[in-house]
C-alpha cells in the first residue's frame, strides 16, 4: 500500500480533481462568501462614481482565462449599467474585443441601454513592447487609436463619445488581464505618468503579484481569480459564474489540502523506515 | 562610453537650469536623477574592471549546472530543449535567455548533442537561429548545426505550451532550460519536464510563475540571477563590473528604504513630521 | 559590420527614447512615435518570416516522412483551413455581403412576408449611399448636406445606393473560433488545476524547517480563499481565522518577498539594458 501510495500514479490525483470540480458545479453546495477588503475596495470606488460617469474596461484576456476572468466582467459591466455609468471597452489582447462583446450582450439584456450611448467596443490596439506603447497612446489619444470601433464605425459618430478624448478624461480604469499586456502596463502608464485611477482583475495564479501594487494606492482594488469574481458578485447581490464556482473551487482545494497530508505521511513514515 | 557619460551630463545640465525654461519634464526629476546615480554606479565599476581590478562573484547553482545538464544528455545521447520565454524580443527577459543561449549552444556545440530550441515569436526565431550558429562556428563545429532544430512554433501561449509538451513526451529530452519571460504555460511545460525525468534549469522575473518552477525544476534563477547569468557564464571582467555597480545601486535603495522606514516610525511613535519632507518631495 | 549596425540603432534609438521621456520636445515625441510604428512594421512582417518557417519545416517533414510526420499534415491542414476561411470572410462575427437591387428587393420581400405572419426577420440588410460632386468626368465625394446643398443649386451632382446583407460569420468566427479555438484554450488553461494538484502532492513535504513554514502557509492560504474553509473555521469555533490568517500572509509576508524579488529583478533589467545600450553585451546579435 505504501509503495503504490509513494509512486502514485498522477493519474489518480487528475481523477480525484476532475471529481472534486464536477460534482459541486451539477450538485451546488451554496457555501456563503465573505467579501475581502481588495474586492470591497474595488467595489466602492465603482459605486462612488457618478451617473454618467465614465468607466473604462480594459478587457486584456482571451477564452484561455475566460473561466476564470470572464465572470468579473459581467459582475462590474452588470454594476456600471445599474449606476448609469458610460462604459468604455478597450483590448490590449486581439481576442479581447469579442470578449467584450459577448460581456455586453450578457449584461444588456433587460436593460435599457443602448450601445454607442451608454457603452461601446472600442475593440483592440496592437502596440510592441508589452502593453506600454498601446496605454501610453490612449493616454494621449484614444480616437487616434480606435478610429473605429468594433461594428467598423467611426467613433466620432457615437454620442458616447463626446468629451472622451483619452484615457485621462476617463473617471476610472480597470484591466481585467490574463498577463502581459494588462494591469502592469496600466500601473506604469496610465496611473504612474497620468495620475489616473487604475482597477485590476487579475488571474488567481498571478494576484499574490498585485498586493504590492494595491498596498502602495497603485490600484484601487484588486480581484483575484474566481473567487474576486463571486465577492465582487456578493458585494453587487446577484448569482453569477463566480459563485457558482466557488463551490468547486471549494472542494478542489479541499482534495489538494488532503493529498498534501497523505504525502507528508507517507514522508514520516518513509523516514521512520 | 564616453558619450553615453556625456549625454548623463548634458542633461543634468538642463535639469539644474530647468526654472529658467521648460524643457525638461521636472515630473520625471526622481526617477531621471535614479537612473542617473544607478548608471553611473555601473559605468564606475565597469572602469574599475577595464583597469584590471579582480573581481568576485557569489557562485550561482543553476548556472553551474547547465554544464551537467549538457553533460547527461551527451550520455544519455538524448536531446537538450532550451526555451527563451513566451515574450518577444522587445522584452528584457527574452534577451537575457538568448545571452545565456549562446553558452548553452557552445556547450552542445562541444559534445555534439541535440540543441532544440521551440521559441513563440519569429523576431526571437531568427536571433535565437543567429546566436546558436554562432555558438556552433566558434566552437568549431558548423557541419553540426542544424537550423530546422530552431523552430518557430506559435506565438499563442497555450498553443505553444502543447506543442512544447508534445515534443518533450514524444523525444524525451535529457535537459530543459527555461529562461525568459513565462507566464501560466511554466507549470505546463515545467510538469510534463518533471514527468519525464529531464533535468530541469528555469529563471525568470515574472514572481508569479517562481513558486511553480521551484516546485517542478531541480534549479531555477529568481529574479536578477537571471540578468546576472550572462556575466557569470562568460566571466568578463566588464560584465562583472556591472553587477558590483547594481549591488551597489541596491545598497543605496536600501538605504532609502530604512530611511523610510525610521521616517514613518519617527512620526508613528515621536512626532516628527520632518522626516517626510524628503519622502514627499521625492 | 554586422555587430556594428545594430549597436548603433540600439544606441540611438535607446537614447532618443530615454530623451523624450525627460524632455519635453514635440520633435522628440514624433521621433518617438515613428519608433514605436517602425517596431509594428517589423513585427508584422517578422510574423511572415515565422509563418514561413514553420510552414518549411512541416512541408519538409511531410516530404521526407520523417518521425510524427502525421502531426504536421494536422498542423498544415489547420493552417491552410484557418488562413483561407479567414481570408474569405474576415475574423469578425460578421461580414458584409453586397447584393444587387434585384436580390435586395427579394430579401427585403421575404422579411416583410415573415414580419407579417408575426416571426423574426432573417436577412440583416444594409442600404447604404454614397454621394457625389461631378466634376467633367470626375467624381468626388461629398457628405449628405453638401450633396443637398449642391443638389438645390442646380450642380450636377450623383447618388449611388449600395445594398448588402451582415451575415454571421459561420465558418471562421463560430466554427473555428468558438467551436474549435475557445474549447482548446479552456482546455489547456484548464490542465493547470491538475498539474498544479500533482505538483502540490510532490513538492509540499516537510523535510526542512523552511519546508514547513512552506506548507503550513500554503494549507493557511487555501484554506483563507474559498468558502469551505471559512465553514470549517466556524464549526471548529474559529470563525474568521482562515480568511484573516490567509489576508494576513499575503499582504505581509507575500507582499514583502514579491516587492524585494520585483526590485532587484527590475535593478537587473536596468543594468542588462544599459549593458546592452552601451554595447557591452552583445550575445544576442548573433555572429560577426
Amino acid at each position: 500500500m505504501l509503495e503504490f501510495l509513494k509512486n502514485l500514479d498522477r493519474r489518480y490525483i487528475f481523477v480525484l480533481i476532475a471529481l472534486a470540480v464536477a460534482i459541486p458545479l451539477i450538485m451546488p453546495l451554496g457555501l456563503p462568501l465573505t467579501p475581502g477588503p481588495e474586492a470591497k475596495s474595488m467595489y466602492k470606488v465603482v459605486d462612488s462614481l457618478e451617473p454618467g460617469s465614465k468607466l473604462v474596461l480594459s478587457f486584456d484576456y482571451d477564452p484561455a482565462s475566460k473561466a476564470e476572468l470572464h465572470p468579473m466582467s459581467e459582475a462590474i459591466i452588470h454594476h456600471a449599467f445599474r449606476k448609469k455609468l458610460k462604459v468604455y471597452a478597450i483590448s490590449l489582447y486581439p481576442a479581447g474585443p469579442s470578449m467584450a462583446t459577448n460581456a455586453f450582450a450578457n449584461m444588456s439584456k433587460d436593460k435599457e441601454v443602448v450601445y454607442g450611448k451608454d457603452y461601446i467596443n472600442l475593440g483592440f490596439y496592437y502596440g510592441p513592447n508589452t502593453g506600454l506603447n498601446q496605454v501610453a497612446v490612449f493616454s494621449q489619444d484614444i480616437v487616434n487609436a480606435f478610429p473605429v470601433d468594433e461594428r467598423k464605425k467611426p467613433v466620432g459618430s457615437y454620442e458616447i463619445m463626446s468629451g472622451f478624448k483619452s484615457l485621462k478624461d476617463a473617471d476610472a480604469v480597470i484591466s481585467i488581464s490574463a498577463g502581459d499586456p494588462g494591469v502592469p502596463a496600466y500601473v506604469s502608464v496610465a496611473n504612474a505618468i497620468h495620475n489616473i485611477k487604475v482597477g485590476a482583475g487579475v488571474t488567481a495564479v498571478s494576484a499574490p503579484r498585485f498586493y504590492a501594487y494595491m498596498d502602495s494606492g497603485q490600484i484601487f482594488g484588486l480581484l483575484g481569480g474566481l473567487r474576486g469574481a463571486a465577492e465582487y458578485e456578493t458585494l453587487e447581490k446577484i448569482k453569477g459564474k463566480g459563485l457558482s464556482g466557488m463551490d468547486a473551487q471549494s472542494m478542489a482545494h479541499l482534495v489538494i489540502i488532503l493529498l498534501i497530508i497523505l504525502s507528508n505521511i507517507i514522508y514520516i513514515i518513509e523516514k521512520k523506515d | 562610453m564616453v558619450q553615453v557619460l556625456l549625454f548623463f551630463v548634458l542633461l543634468s545640465t538642463g535639469f539644474s537650469q530647468e526654472s529658467s525654461a521648460r524643457l525638461l519634464k521636472t515630473e520625471e526629476t526622481f526617477s531621471f536623477l535614479v537612473l542617473v546615480t544607478l548608471c553611473s554606479l555601473i559605468f564606475y565599476f565597469i572602469q574599475q574592471a577595464k583597469s584590471g581590478k579582480k573581481l568576485w562573484i557569489r557562485r550561482i547553482p543553476a548556472l553551474a549546472s547547465v554544464e551537467e545538464a549538457v553533460g547527461r544528455a551527451t550520455e544519455m545521447g538524448k536531446a537538450c530543449v532550451f526555451i527563451p520565454g513566451i515574450m518577444d524580443i522587445d522584452d528584457i527577459q527574452t534577451l537575457a535567455g538568448l545571452n545565456i543561449l549562446g553558452s548553452v549552444a557552445r556547450k552542445t556545440a562541444e559534445y555534439d548533442t541535440d540543441l532544440k530550441v521551440p521559441v513563440a515569436k519569429s523576431m526571437v526565431l531568427s536571433t535565437a537561429q543567429d546566436v546558436v550558429k554562432e555558438a556552433y562556428y566558434r566552437t568549431g563545429h558548423p557541419d553540426t548545426f542544424n537550423e530546422g532544430n530552431i523552430q518557430f512554433v506559435t506565438d499563442d501561449q497555450f498553443a505553444f505550451a502543447a506543442s512544447v509538451n508534445g515534443t518533450l513526451v514524444r523525444e524525451k529530452p535529457a535537459a530543459i532550460i527555461m529562461l525568459g519571460t513565462f507566464y501560466a504555460e511554466s507549470l505546463l511545460i515545467a510538469e510534463t519536464g518533471n514527468h519525464i525525468g529531464a533535468i530541469q534549469i528555469a529563471g525568470t522575473a515574472e514572481t508569479s510563475q517562481l513558486p511553480f518552477f521551484v516546485a517542478s525544476c531541480d534549479y531555477v534563477l529568481i529574479g536578477e540571477e537571471l540578468f546576472a547569468a550572462s556575466a557569470y557564464l562568460s566571466n568578463d571582467p566588464m560584465l562583472l563590473g556591472s553587477l558590483k555597480g547594481q549591488d551597489y545601486a541596491k545598497m543605496l535603495l536600501i538605504v532609502f528604504m530604512l530611511y523610510g522606514v525610521f521616517a514613518e516610525l519617527s512620526i508613528r511613535f515621536f512626532g516628527f513630521p520632518e522626516f517626510l519632507s524628503l519622502i514627499q518631495y521625492l | 559590420m554586422k555587430r556594428e549596425i545594430p549597436l548603433m540603432i540600439t544606441f540611438f534609438t535607446c537614447a532618443i527614447l530615454l530623451l523624450q521621456f525627460i524632455v519635453d520636445l514635440p520633435i522628440l515625441d514624433r521621433m518617438t512615435n515613428s519608433i514605436n510604428d517602425s517596431t509594428s512594421i517589423v513585427a508584422t512582417f517578422a510574423m511572415v518570416l515565422g509563418l514561413a518557417s514553420l510552414a518549411n519545416v512541416h512541408l519538409n517533414k511531410i516530404y521526407k516522412k520523417r518521425r510524427d510526420w502525421g502531426y504536421s499534415i494536422i498542423l498544415m491542414l489547420g493552417f491552410v483551413i484557418t488562413l483561407v476561411l479567414g481570408c474569405l470572410h474576415g475574423v469578425d462575427k460578421e461580414y458584409s455581403e453586397a447584393l444587387t437591387k434585384v436580390q435586395y428587393e427579394a430579401m427585403a420581400l421575404e422579411n416583410q412576408t415573415l414580419k407579417k405572419s408575426g416571426e423574426k426577420e432573417i436577412h440583416n440588410l444594409v442600404v447604404k449611399s454614397n454621394y457625389y460632386f461631378v466634376r467633367n468626368t470626375d467624381k468626388v465625394v461629398v457628405t449628405k448636406d453638401i450633396f443637398d446643398h449642391l443638389k438645390a443649386q442646380g450642380t450636377p451632382v450623383e447618388e449611388e445606393t449600395l445594398y448588402s446583407v451582415d451575415r454571421e460569420n459561420r465558418l471562421f468566427y463560430t466554427l473555428i473560433f468558438e467551436n474549435i479555438y475557445d474549447p482548446l484554450q479552456a482546455t489547456m488553461f484548464s490542465l493547470l488545476a491538475f498539474f498544479m494538484a500533482s505538483a502540490a502532492f510532490r513538492a509540499f513535504r516537510a523535510k526542512s524547517f523552511e519546508a514547513t513554514l512552506l506548507l503550513l502557509s500554503a494549507f493557511l492560504v487555501m484554506m483563507g480563499r474559498v468558502p469551505i474553509g471559512e465553514m470549517i473555521g466556524s464549526m471548529i469555533g474559529l470563525n474568521a481565522f482562515f480568511p484573516d490568517t490567509s489576508d494576513f500572509i499575503m499582504k505581509v509576508f507575500n507582499t514583502a518577498g514579491q516587492r524585494a524579488i520585483m526590485i532587484g529583478a527590475t535593478l537587473g533589467m536596468v543594468a542588462s539594458s544599459f549593458r546592452m545600450w552601451i554595447g557591452l553585451e552583445t550575445e544576442h546579435l548573433g555572429r560577426d
